[in-house]
């Protein structure tokens, strides 16, 4: 939980998961029946060890599977974090000029899409995959 | 005097009661009154930037104690009832839940019934709006005035809109808008001539909102946490009536009682239902006013009405919404001190026929949290929260609201369990016209610097207006009301809620509702005079 944890907020926040976000995970999938929801997925190894995969699949499953354990998870726990004032930083809004934001917004936005067609192709590897 | 029955809580039956109570009447005002007090206690009374920033037991009330915050399928309706308001939608016993296939009917059994959660909106009907009703604006008009005195209306006549509204007695200065609505409302005044040829007129909303001090409530504390807490009192809810009303020596409140039938006695109705804490209950009265809501007053009046037909016609406004970009104004700063609530209207008649004009409303996005936008996302969650980071302050959801007539496809009937059975299909030409008027109202909206980034469609019950199951006619036909709220054939029920609207104009209807139920009210308090 707590490897799952960390590899969700290396690549949602700016700072370290603090402990009691963690337990406040492993409540929350409990209540949500998703505690042991990723179960045998041949994608749950590559996401916990190599957070590059990480943001790819998840792109590729937002518009694929939405409702995919993996994700319904991730969005829980950004949920958690958007909660609670040690993480909730990462969500509050940027700065409003207009140079940097224009900047960003196209920089973020491409990001978006590369990761959304690079994780749909990343995806049917890992899932369809001869064993 | 002999006793009088009012049931229900709500928008409806609290200022249906009023003027009973007022002309003397002993009144027993009957509820099933499901309230909330675990989540009030923990929210502190300041801002959500305050709470977000520094409350570490924010989590407690925002996604709720057992998560229940978190959605778990797609978010499509009532996203404003988060965990301190998801009482407003139990239901005490299962059998109370309404079949519907691709229909959503959500009903309330809380004190104050489903205007505790109301988006506060008073747009009052016009006598366009009324073609087809038994009532002009001018029969409605001094009951619209007395609820305005009640609950305190806050807005301005001196702008477009002020036509749309009409005129008002003693409102309240304006909320202050946020910097989205006055971008909007500035961009729309820069080309107001452009606008009125097409049709769109924009102004101000009228909110039932206490701006400054009025009738111990107020003023508005501009916290932005009107989805969460009410602390500042300042959005009217009918519960702060019946709080009135209580005062009152002729007032009894009986709750946790649901009605389920009425049988008409000697000189007299009695009403059957069950006690919620266990049992049976009934209560015996001269007259008694339905002011269950709509979907529970139909229900009673179908199981208490032996008749051959056994299905009603049902309208629901036809709802959509637009989660927009205003995109000119990037780089602009935004204002911190706001209120979550409608925060620019617009009305839209392209073809002069009001029967088909649609009202809009916006809100800006920022109190109802990132994770329900995430979710939505066809992107990743990482690139989508610093998306959002950047775009959110500019990002408004436009709120459309569509008229809706009675059909033969659109019906409630009395199921098998003694609960309502819904069946609600438009038709294609209805489907048509509503996809029509939405493409122009988007091209309107790209002149005025909005960028529409979907449209979304909740589907059928999604703006939780419902209406028209016993509609008022001068026709006395079976399952119809007369113009004073008598159910055809039983001249002691009244019917003071939605049941008795002919048809759903294209606006919020709780304003008339309250208004009307102080019509058939005092029409109930003359007749005994």
């Amino acid at each position: 939980m707590e490897t799952e944890a960390k590899a969700f907020a290396r690549h949602l926040l700016a700072v370290r998961v603090p402990p009691s976000l963690v337990d406040r995970y492993a409540r929350a999938l409990e209540a949500h029946g998703l505690l042991d929801s990723l179960g045998r997925d041949p994608l749950r190894p590559a996401l916990l060890y190599r957070s590059v995969i990480l943001p790819l699949v998840d792109a590729g499953l937002a518009r694929c599977e939405p409702a995919a354990p993996f994700r319904r998870r991730f969005l829980l726990f950004a949920a958690l974090a958007e909660t609670d004032p040690r993480t909730a930083a990462s969500f509050l809004p940027h700065n409003y000029y207009l140079v940097p934001t224009a900047i960003a917004v196209g920089y973020h936005g491409l990001y978006a899409l590369a990761t959304a067609f690079l994780g749909r192709a990343l995806l049917l590897l890992l899932r369809y995959r001869p064993q | 005097m002999s006793r009088l029955l009012v049931l229900g809580s709500g928008a409806s039956g609290v200022h249906a009661a009023w003027p009973l109570v007022r002309a003397g009447h002993d009144v027993v005002l009957l509820d099933a009154g499901l309230t909330e007090e675990h989540y009030r206690e923990l929210i502190p009374p300041t801002d959500f930037a305050t709470l977000h920033e520094q409350d570490s037991d924010q989590h407690r009330y925002f996604l709720g104690d057992q998560f229940e915050g978190v959605p778990r399928g797609p978010v499509r309706v009532g996203a404003q009832l988060t965990p301190p308001r998801a009482y407003l939608a139990r239901l005490p016993f299962e059998d109370l839940r309404a079949e519907a296939q691709d229909f959503h009917a959500m009903q309330s059994f809380a004190r104050g019934g489903l205007a505790a959660g109301w988006g506060a909106a008073v747009p009052p009907y016009s006598d366009a709006d009324l073609h087809g009703w038994p009532l002009t604006r001018q029969d409605l008009q001094p009951h619209y005035d007395a609820v305005t005195r009640r609950i305190g209306i806050s807005g301005t006549e001196s702008d477009d809109l002020a036509g749309y509204f009409g005129p008002s007695p003693g409102l309240l200065p304006p909320a202050r808008l946020d910097s989205n609505g006055e971008w909007i409302l500035a961009t729309y005044q820069r080309r107001a001539r452009f606008f009125h040829s097409r049709g769109l007129y924009a102004g101000r909303p009228r909110l039932a909102i206490a701006t400054k001090r009025y009738r111990h409530r107020g003023p508005l504390a501009y916290h932005d946490m009107e989805f969460w807490a009410d602390a500042d009192r300042a959005v009217y809810r009918p519960g702060y009536t019946l709080s009135e009303l209580q005062r009152a020596a002729n007032l009894r409140y009986e709750s946790g009682v649901v009605i389920d039938s009425f049988a008409e006695t000697n000189g007299g109705v009695r009403l059957s239902g069950r006690r919620i804490g266990g049992g049976e209950f009934s209560i015996d009265g001269a007259h008694v006013i339905l002011a269950a809501g709509t979907l529970q007053s139909t229900r009673i009046v179908l199981k208490s009405v032996a008749q051959q037909q056994n299905s009603v016609p049902l309208l629901s406004n036809p709802y959509s919404y637009f989660p927009c970009l205003l995109w000119t104004r990037i780089g602009q700063p935004t204002l911190d001190r706001r209120h979550s609530l409608t925060q620019a209207m617009m009305y839209f008649d392209p073809h002069h026929r009001p029967a088909n004009a649609i009202q809009v409303q916006f809100y800006s996005y920022r109190s109802l949290l990132q994770f329900k936008l995430l979710k939505e996302s066809p992107y990743g969650i990482g690139p989508t929260t610093q998306l959002l980071r950047h775009l959110l302050p500019m990002m408004v959801i436009a709120g459309v609201h569509h008229a809706d007539y009675p059909t033969a496809h659109k019906r409630a009937f009395l199921s098998g369990n003694g609960g309502l059975r819904i069946e609600y299909q438009p038709s294609l030409s209805e489907r048509r016209r509503r996809t029509k008027i939405e493409n122009d109202l988007g091209l309107l909206f790209y002149r005025m610097g909005l960028y529409p980034l979907r449209r979304i469609d909740p589907g059928h019950g999604s703006s939780i207006h419902y209406a028209g199951t016993l509609p008022m006619s001068t026709s006395g036909a079976p399952l119809t009301t007369s113009p004073d709220g008598r159910l055809a054939d039983h001249p002691r029920i009244r019917l003071a809620d939605g049941s008795a609207f002919p048809t759903l104009p294209a606006k919020g209807l709780t304003f008339t509702l309250m208004a009307n139920a102080n019509r058939v009210g005092s029409a109930l308090a003359k007749d005994l005079s």
